[in-house]
């Protein structure tokens, strides 16, 4: 796995191969990417923009945002791992002379990709329709704060990938997802939650993501960001554990 | 050099992004730095000898010099149409007020910049600190918050509605204060009535409680500060170590040894002599506002401030409040102006200038009372840079053409972090109601405009009236039956049906355009009333009509709905009149409609 034979310029032309590959089959599957773009900006546009006549625009951008930046994360790697798990693909890898770190990295990138493609379509939603106005400053921190919080996710999504089978990865990585942007506070404002479900919040990483990107726009519950940043580290190093205690496993369980 | 293809599209990806995120909209450039001068200051605490040049810059007052700071900077000229130098004096900082919906607007379209909220629903109190950090905006008063008051079961706060945790024990004072602080309670409220007190509204804490929270505060880095309605509490509050007193009390004189340990101990009160004299006395508002033809004051404004005597109370007391007062600010005691809004016979902002003349009737001077009204409460709160005119304070200041009495504030031009405040002073005009049916119970009991009839008795105040509703669709006329019981007990017990305009009870409609509200009754055979609120105001018109065993027709012309804001109509109740004995009663109410001006 260490792979000390290859020179820096083989090993770059491998991350990049990678990359390459990724993003292919991304491209190819227009049936996951197109609900990944869709999903946020629709519901922006649904409870942002027409419901709440604009009222909160600002507010909500910056919730579907975080919302949707976790999907690609959770689903890209959990899903997509668990898949290539059971067609052995994962086992090829792992046999492979190549650096594992260059299948992760085309997963990262492709992430990174498809969550930067959801932030500029409801940036471009909520400059254009919703009459949202940040200084140039905060788009970018926003965006910056949004791509960088998605690590965790893609963590969390790589652990679920190579523990779950590929039949049940999709509903239960749903399970997971939908209630992790609820309870964090991404769907409705936090304080509309009943008081268990508040303190519940507060070891949740969607409710510190959150609260990242309310910061940018000056409307986050108080608490000082390196709280937020120091939790989802926390969450990153656990998970980047775990994460590895499976992969570890998955070799050991073919000998 | 030669760029791969990969290179290319990676500059170009990245020119790309920049330009998406140049194009993106950012707001409208805020003018938050400029000069100001030459003005007159009072800084909060002082006049300064000469007039001075103000530098503010991104929102922060940068310099403050008696000469031209930069000969090429914007100067915003304030002098008057004379050539005299306009006034500078910091915004007000109101010490007792409850903010919720649009509070923080009213406030900052009066002028007060900062407000202390001595309770409300802890929910709001996250957004209040990163909303008060924010320097970029000039929307709203800075609100700092005690969010959940400390009281017993049953005691004076619970009274509205909402639950909230009460204090059972002393035991529990210390894990009590922990949550409020967690909650992000900016400072302790404590409601306290001594058990030497005569007259004893609720329940209260024991002195212990009061002792125990009290230093659980203080161990915890948190200001206490006690509800008092009395002497006698008012001594048990400031031996127990409390800040501050929140009210004043007018039950008796004040004697030496409060007035000795207000001082030793430098224990500020916030007298809210506003509330207080409007119930009491209900002159003050009528002689600087309401009777002032040259001034233009919101119809909600006049509605609020108008109406409030509450005629139970001894006008002779009044003058021990304004005693009071006058003791304690020559002892030296630290005065702060608070309001108490929104209470009956207050309004956000407005109160203010009440208050400020009230502490003058107490004999303090013009500029005294403005001391208390924005850098002395500023320093008993800790507000960080607030309430003075003071390098590398928040530019939050009001700029006037002459500054000698109260009634002089309205015409100032208001600056909220250097930016200047454009908040109209009315409130938002609610939709207009129809002429026309407001019901068809033959249908539904939903009205065909406004949000719900409901029951709706004295039950929500903790009083023991009960009413239940039944739909009669099949009747003629088809009504809206009330099975109801009127148990006295409270000060204003109530028991029927209510017509509200919206379901959050916040938000009124437009009757001005109606002339009468018409509705057919029968049921038990007596007296009733029909109680009208507007919005934020929590003491109804009220106007009876009889009920016989037939149907009878009953108009009520609006113009007979005094001090209330019919532009904003909130809530109608149909309700049975108090009677001494508790009383069971059917009211049945059909044909509820609107008559316009037009139609009569």
């Amino acid at each position: 796995m260490n792979s000390p034979w290859l020179s820096l310029s083989q090993r770059v032309a491998l991350y990049k191969t990678e990359a390459e590959m990724d993003l292919k089959t991304l491209w190819r599957t227009p049936g996951f990417i197109l609900p990944c773009l869709a999903f946020p900006v629709l519901f922006y546009l649904l409870f942002g923009v027409v419901l709440s006549k604009g009222q909160h625009a600002e507010y909500l951008l910056v919730s579907y945002a975080a919302f949707g930046v976790m999907g690609p994360a959770l689903f890209n790697f959990g899903a997509n791992v668990a898949t290539e798990r059971a067609q052995g693909w994962l086992t090829l890898k792992q046999i492979s002379p190549a650096p594992i770190g260059s299948w992760l990295f085309g997963k990262t990138l492709s992430c990174l990709l498809l969550a930067l493609l959801i932030i500029l379509l409801l940036f471009v939603c909520a400059g254009a329709i919703a009459g949202v106005r940040l200084y140039t400053s905060q788009w970018l921190s926003l965006a910056l704060v949004l791509l960088l919080g998605t690590i965790p996710f893609c963590l969390l999504g790589l652990t679920l990938g190579l523990t779950l089978s590929a039949k049940s990865a999709p509903a239960t990585i749903n399970l997971i997802y939908l209630p992790l942007a609820f309870l964090g506070g991404l769907w409705l404002p936090l304080q509309l939650l009943p008081t268990a479900l508040q303190q519940l919040a507060l070891v949740l990483p969607s409710y510190h993501l959150g609260q990242l990107g309310y910061a940018v726009i000056g409307k986050d519950r108080g608490e000082p960001w390196w709280v937020n940043v120091a939790v989802l580290a926390l969450y990153s190093l656990v998970l980047l554990w775990l994460a590895a205690r499976r992969f570890q496993a998955q070799s050991h369980e073919r000998r | 050099m030669k760029l791969s293809k990969n290179s290319w599209l990676g500059l170009a990806g990245i020119a790309i992004l920049s330009t998406f995120f140049l194009l993106l909209p950012e707001p409208q450039p805020v003018q938050n730095s400029f000069v100001l001068g030459p003005v007159r200051v009072f800084d909060g605490k002082q006049q300064l000898p000469e007039p001075q040049y103000i530098e503010v810059r991104h929102g922060l007052i940068h310099s403050i010099s008696a000469q031209r700071p930069d000969p090429d900077a914007v100067v915003i000229d304030s002098r008057n149409p004379d050539g005299s130098p306009q006034w500078l004096m910091p915004g007000l900082i109101d010490a007792h007020v409850h903010s919720w919906g649009n509070a923080q607007q009213q406030q900052l379209s009066f002028g007060v910049t900062s407000a202390i909220d001595l309770f409300s629903a802890a929910a709001q109190l996250p957004q209040l600190k990163s909303s008060r950090d924010n320097i970029h905006q000039a929307q709203q008063s800075d609100l700092w918050s005690a969010g959940t008051l400390v009281t017993a079961p049953k005691g004076h706060g619970t009274e509205y509605g909402m639950q909230i945790p009460v204090l059972h024990s002393p035991e529990e004072a210390e894990a009590f204060v922990a949550a409020r602080k967690a909650e992000g309670s900016d400072v302790i409220k404590i409601v306290y009535q001594s058990e030497r007190a005569i007259y004893k509204s609720m329940p209260s804490i024991s002195r212990e409680s009061l002792q125990a929270v009290i230093s659980a505060a203080h161990r915890q880095q948190l200001k206490a500060v006690v509800h008092i309605a009395e002497q006698a509490s008012a001594l048990d509050a400031v031996e127990a170590g409390a800040d501050g007193l929140v009210h004043s009390f007018f039950d008796s004189r004040i004697s030496d040894a409060l007035l000795q340990a207000l001082k030793s101990r430098d224990v500020f009160v916030i007298p809210t002599m506003t509330v207080y004299e409007a119930a009491v006395r209900g002159m003050t508002a009528r002689q600087v506002l309401l009777d002032n033809t040259a001034l233009d004051l919101p119809m909600a404004a006049r509605a609020a401030l108008g109406t409030s005597r509450n005629p139970r109370i001894p006008a002779a007391l009044y003058q021990n409040l304004i005693e009071n007062t006058r003791a304690m600010h020559q002892a030296g005691v630290r005065l702060l102006a608070g309001t108490d809004a929104p209470n009956a016979g207050t309004y956000h902002g407005l109160s203010m200038l009440l208050e400020l003349t009230l502490l003058q009737e107490a004999g303090l001077s013009f500029f005294e009372a403005l001391s208390c009204a924005t850098a002395i409460p500023a320093q008993a709160f800790a507000l960080p840079q607030r309430g003075q005119i003071a390098v590398g304070y928040r530019a939050d200041f009001l700029l006037l053409p002459a500054l000698n009495q109260p009634a002089d504030l309205l015409s100032a031009r208001i600056y909220k972090n250097g930016q200047l405040v454009t908040l109209s002073r009315n409130p938002p005009q609610r939709p207009a109601v129809k002429a026309g049916a407001l019901a068809d119970f033959s249908r539904s009991d939903k009205p065909l405009q406004g949000a719900a009839f409901a029951a709706s008795s004295d039950q929500m105040m903790q009083g023991k009236s009960s009413a239940s509703l039944t739909l009669q669709p099949q009747q003629s006329p088809a009504s809206l039956r009330v099975d109801g019981k009127l148990v006295p007990g409270l000060a204003y017990p109530w028991a029927g049906v209510a017509w509200s305009a919206a379901a959050d009870y916040q938000q009124g409609l437009d009757f001005s355009a109606i002339s009468t509200l018409q509705f057919q009754v029968r049921g038990s055979i007596g007296t009733y009333r029909l109680l009208a609120f507007s919005e934020g105001n929590q003491r109804p018109a009220e106007l009876t009509f009889d009920v016989t065993a037939d149907w009878r027709a009953v108009q009520i012309p609006l113009s007979q709905l005094t001090g209330i804001d019919a532009s904003r109509l909130s809530m109608l109740v149909w309700s049975a009149s108090p009677t001494p004995q508790a009383q069971d009663f059917v009211l049945e109410l059909a044909e509820v409609s609107l008559l316009s001006n037009s139609e009569q």
